[in-house]
């Protein structure tokens, strides 16, 4: 690695100017707790943190080689798990017209659905950004991909895995009780398993298929208690997947689906939903509106848990089509097995030029001592970001 | 007699309702003929957005087009957004057809997603600017019915020739538009000059071509576009850097799946 990085840093000397491009956003956030914390009386009620994203390319045009390195550096107010310095991207790739090879740690995103993105499994999940589940550790990788006309063939060889972090305990965030800092990995699993992964993308006029095929340690851990303490188990699993999306005029239907097989019984993940343009408003804002269907039949006692088991999603999206590019999401995730459920909003705009105001609130309701994510029930929380680019 | 004098009329009627029609799509095919064996574009453009009260704000794009190789199917588009920097690297694709709804996709850099989208949204505005999608697309014939008007002097900045006046009303769905009104070079068969109507048919924007260029011997290009709204009285100026035509442009950059790598 140290090696890899004094290669690449050494060969920022060589390119010209007009074959790097180097940016950086620069940001706060700000999060406002409203409830009491069920974990610890005296727990904070608002939390200050601050970033920096750098993210440089070398891409000289004399060569086929091009480089890439993008990190997060963290720090936050109260959880030093915040504190942290992550490399998202750090990669040197092969350009033909017809193929690309990439070694290196990388960011990958697959899928169609907007509620959760259960074909989307190379990248493990960092859930001490965000809890979305969107934001992703670099994944060290040899990947090869395969251009034909409209249709991509991918393959992946990934040498290291990496563990879910996640917030300090009694923190915001955190789970009901400490997380063991070593985890288990029966059997043939172990950090140093190498995990592969293939995929083919097919386009046919309005219909695209994505078909996975993924083996390797699970992203997801399956969570045990000892001595009150959480311990994460990452087992070799098996996964089949499909991404499919139909594109009209103005509606999207969207569908992805996967069979997991490794924790006991072989189990379905199953998304399903609609994305329709309505009318715009004033001939100037564009809305969307967002209907998705999660199904599961995994058993959790055996299985990594799940909050997407049962689930509606039901959303608004609006764009307002502005000079500031004022953006907002409004939704809901009911659970319609128990009635719990968590609503957002999210909301954006542009000021000044290179600055970006950013709004997040996330409420949880219902959330009863029987579900796995109850330890979140006081955790709705608002966000307020600002950031600059340059 | 009154009979006979009747349909003498309805035939002096229709022979000039199909001869302004004709006359109309032959101006749109000479149009088209005269622009056409271009193959391939490069350019830069800046995007100058000014609202009522005198608020400015620039956009940096760099745009490639391909010209279609099969009869029924359009260009093919490229945008790749430099400014402002939080959507640095946001790529818009494009395969405009003519008959069929468009297949567009938006390649989105801080999620490494690219997403296929609906193209209904012809009449939304183009970054927040004055432009709709559809006043980018590429100039297709059979999208709209021409009606040929009258020749007159050009207006703006050409107003030393005639111009053919065309109403061109949109067959495509979704249009944010009953009609526009175009004034074409008589000469060199290019737009100087666009008046859109809404769809209650009021006058809603205004196009002026300026800072014509000619490339290859063969191809004019316009290189300030300005987009007045004479509703909102916001307007947008486009200024266009020189146009590379000899780039080789490569063809399979088109590709959705490879717009994750597109520098």
């Amino acid at each position: 690695m140290q090696f890899f990085l004094f290669i690449f840093f050494l060969s920022l000397n060589v390119f010209a100017e007009n074959d790097f491009s180097f940016k950086t956003e620069l940001g706060v956030d700000y999060r406002i707790f409203p409830e009491k914390s069920t974990r610890h009386p005296n727990d904070q009620k608002s939390q200050f943190s601050g970033y920096l994203k750098p993210e440089l390319e070398l891409f000289p045009s004399d060569s086929k080689f091009e480089y890439k390195f993008s990190g997060l550096l963290r720090n936050d107010s109260s959880d030093d798990a915040r504190d942290y310095f992550e490399i998202k991207e750090l990669f040197v790739q092969y350009v033909d017209d017809k193929f690309d090879l990439t070694i290196g740690s990388i960011q990958n995103f697959w899928g169609v659905t907007e509620s959760a993105h259960i074909v989307d499994i190379i990248n493990q999940k960092d859930f001490r950004e965000d809890l979305d589940g969107e934001k992703k550790l670099g994944q060290p990788s040899v990947r090869y991909r395969r251009y034909f006309d409209m249709d991509l063939f991918s393959f992946y060889i990934m040498p290291y895995f990496r563990e879910r972090p996640s917030s300090t305990f009694n923190k915001r965030f955190s789970s009901a009780l400490p997380v063991n800092s070593s985890s288990l990995f029966p059997g043939s699993a172990s950090k140093n398993h190498i995990d592969f992964s293939t995929r083919f993308q097919k386009n046919l006029g309005n219909n695209d298929i994505g078909l996975i095929f993924f083996r390797g340690n699970s992203r997801d851990p399956i969570v045990t208690i000892e001595n009150f303490n959480i311990v994460n188990t990452y087992k070799i699993i098996n996964l089949i997947g499909l991404d499919y999306q139909y594109t009209s005029e103005d509606l999207l239907i969207k569908l992805e689906t996967t069979n997991t097989n490794g924790f006991g019984k072989s189990y379905n993940s199953t998304v399903f939903g609609f994305e329709k343009l309505l009318p715009s408003i004033f001939n100037r804002i564009e809305v969307n509106t967002l209907l998705e269907f999660q199904f599961d039949d995994r058993n959790i006692s055996e299985a990594p848990a799940t909050s997407l088991d049962d689930d509606i999603f039901f959303g608004f999206r609006f764009n307002f089509n502005d000079i500031n590019d004022t953006q907002f999401l409004i939704g809901s995730n009911i659970d319609t097995n128990d009635t719990s459920s968590f609503s957002i909003l999210e909301g954006s705009r542009r000021f000044l030029d290179s600055y970006k105001l950013s709004l997040t609130y996330r409420g949880f309701n219902n959330y009863n001592n029987d579900q796995p994510f109850y330890f979140l029930k006081n955790d709705d929380h608002i966000n307020l970001n600002i950031s600059i680019f340059f | 007699m009154k009979k006979i004098f009747y349909s003498y009329l309805l035939t002096i009627f229709f022979f000039n309702l199909s001869y302004a029609d004709q006359k109309g799509i032959d101006i749109a095919k000479e149009t088209v003929k005269r622009n056409t064996g271009w193959v391939g574009s490069e350019v830069v453009f800046q995007m100058i957005l000014k609202n009522a009260s005198g608020g400015v704000a620039e956009r940096k794009i760099r745009s490639m087009a391909l010209e279609n190789d099969k009869p029924n199917e359009g260009d093919k588009s490229l945008s790749i957004f430099d400014t402002p920097a939080d959507v640095e690297g946001t790529i818009f694709l494009s395969h405009t057809k003519i008959k069929k709804p468009d297949d567009q996709w938006l390649f989105l850099p801080a999620l490494k997603r690219v997403k296929r989208i609906s193209s209904s949204n012809k009449s939304g505005p183009f970054m927040g600017s004055e432009y709709a999608y559809e006043d980018l697309l590429s100039f297709e014939i059979d999208r709209f019915t021409h009606t040929f008007l009258r020749e007159e002097k050009c207006p703006g900045s050409f107003k030393d020739v005639d111009c053919f006046v065309v109403e061109q009303t949109p067959t495509y769905e979704n249009s944010g538009y009953t009609r526009r009104i175009v004034w074409t070079h008589k000469n060199d068969y290019i737009a100087v000059y666009i008046d859109y109507y809404d769809r209650k048919n009021s006058l809603l924007k205004s196009l002026t071509f300026d800072n014509y260029k000619l490339y290859k011997n063969k191809f004019w290009r316009a290189h300030e576009l300005n987009m007045v709204n004479h509703q909102t009285k916001k307007s947008t100026l486009i200024v266009y850097e020189a146009y590379n035509f000899d780039a080789a442009i490569d063809k399979s950059l088109f590709n959705a799946n490879k717009l994750k790598r597109i520098r």
